[in-house]
């Protein structure tokens, strides 16, 4: 009689503790879930707020861009349509011409300066562009001068 | 002497037959603006930098393009041994322009181009001296607004653009130099060769 008594309060005990497990196993998968939707949330509210272009690429903004340095801006943009490299103290032409307001002579002149010119289409009617110097002691090439500029434009 | 016309909206030519010339004529309407800190253009600036353009066209584009006329027309007979001297003219006007010029008056480099499908011209007032510019370890010089009227008469292309076929062409104008070439004039051949009927204008 007295083994029977402890058997039941086992059994009650031992199932109201698989109960209170199972109970923590949802909360925790819920919870795991709820942050993974969360998350895809803010990565579609955040393409949201960038706007997508009909083919589904994400509007670039000269604004964006300015904040990130070359190797980030290819990674968030993707590959740019156009790209060129050059010594500053060569090839001045009239498209990147600013460049010319940025530096002063002296230091134009004794080329070392490293630009990297990307070009991506903002939509069909424009094209943004943004040179990078290019850093010599890490990858992290930031921007000097950016122009978002008419597809018909010629310079 | 018949004399032959064709006005098209960027540009109105002439066949001067008496003259043995052919003139293209711009008509461009200043708008002025200046950049921030810089002083508003003066009466006197505006002519001066008109008159410069005016010159700067007229002396580095003319009298440097020479063509002959071939066909079956009375016109392609009567001048089949003639050199036609193509020369270019700028207009300044208050109306019906071929041509908005925004001329901006500045103190630090600016950006010039030509948008062809808005008929738009940009330049500043740096634009009508010779700029340096160094390839490869020669110096060439180009004049910023001679290299626009280039854009202007039909030449739609930057040879300076990596992926041209003449950018190895460092001295040609509408590259990085101040060299005229014969592919520059391509469209206004094209234009003239639908002025009279059985005639074709080709370089001499």
């Amino acid at each position: 009689m007295f083994n029977f008594k402890y058997l039941l309060i086992f059994i009650v005990l031992f199932s109201c503790i698989q109960k209170k497990n199972n109970n923590t196993n949802f909360k925790n998968k819920s919870h795991s879930l709820q942050k993974e939707f969360v998350d895809s949330l803010e990565v579609i509210n955040d393409l949201k707020d960038k706007s997508l272009t009909k083919n589904n690429s994400i509007m670039i903004s000269k604004t964006s861009l300015k904040k990130l340095d070359r190797l980030t801006a290819i990674q968030q943009y993707g590959e740019p349509s156009n790209s060129d490299v050059f010594m500053l103290n060569e090839d001045q032409n009239e498209f990147r011409i600013g460049l010319l307001n940025i530096y002063s002579t002296s230091e134009i002149e004794k080329g070392l300066i490293i630009i990297y010119e990307l070009t991506w289409e903002k939509d069909e009617n424009t094209w943004i562009t943004v040179w990078y110097e290019k850093n010599k002691d890490n990858d992290i090439d930031k921007p000097v001068d950016y122009l978002e500029w008419n597809k018909g434009n010629l310079y | 002497m018949p004399y032959y016309s064709k006005n098209t909206t960027r540009m109105d030519l002439h066949i001067e037959e008496g003259r043995n010339t052919i003139l293209i004529r711009q008509k461009w309407r200043y708008i002025w603006s200046n950049a921030s800190g810089v002083k508003n253009w003066t009466g006197s600036e505006k002519s001066s930098f008109h008159s410069k353009i005016d010159s700067l066209v007229w002396n580095i584009w003319g009298n440097e393009y020479f063509l002959k006329s071939k066909g079956n027309s009375d016109f392609a007979k009567r001048n089949n041994k003639k050199k036609w001297d193509v020369n270019f003219d700028i207009e300044w006007v208050n109306s019906g322009e071929h041509w908005q010029v925004h001329a901006k008056k500045v103190k630090s480099f600016h950006r010039s181009y030509v948008n062809w499908t808005n008929r738009e011209i940009h330049l500043d007032s740096l634009d009508n001296t010779a700029r340096k510019i160094p390839r490869g370890g020669n110096d060439y010089f180009q004049t910023p607004t001679a290299h626009e009227f280039g854009h202007a008469i039909g030449y739609l292309h930057d040879e300076y653009q990596k992926n041209s076929p003449y950018h190895s062409d460092s001295a040609s104008l509408m590259n990085i130099g101040s060299e005229l070439r014969d592919r520059h004039v391509d469209y206004i051949l094209k234009l003239l060769n639908t002025m009279i009927p059985d005639t074709k204008f080709s370089m001499y």
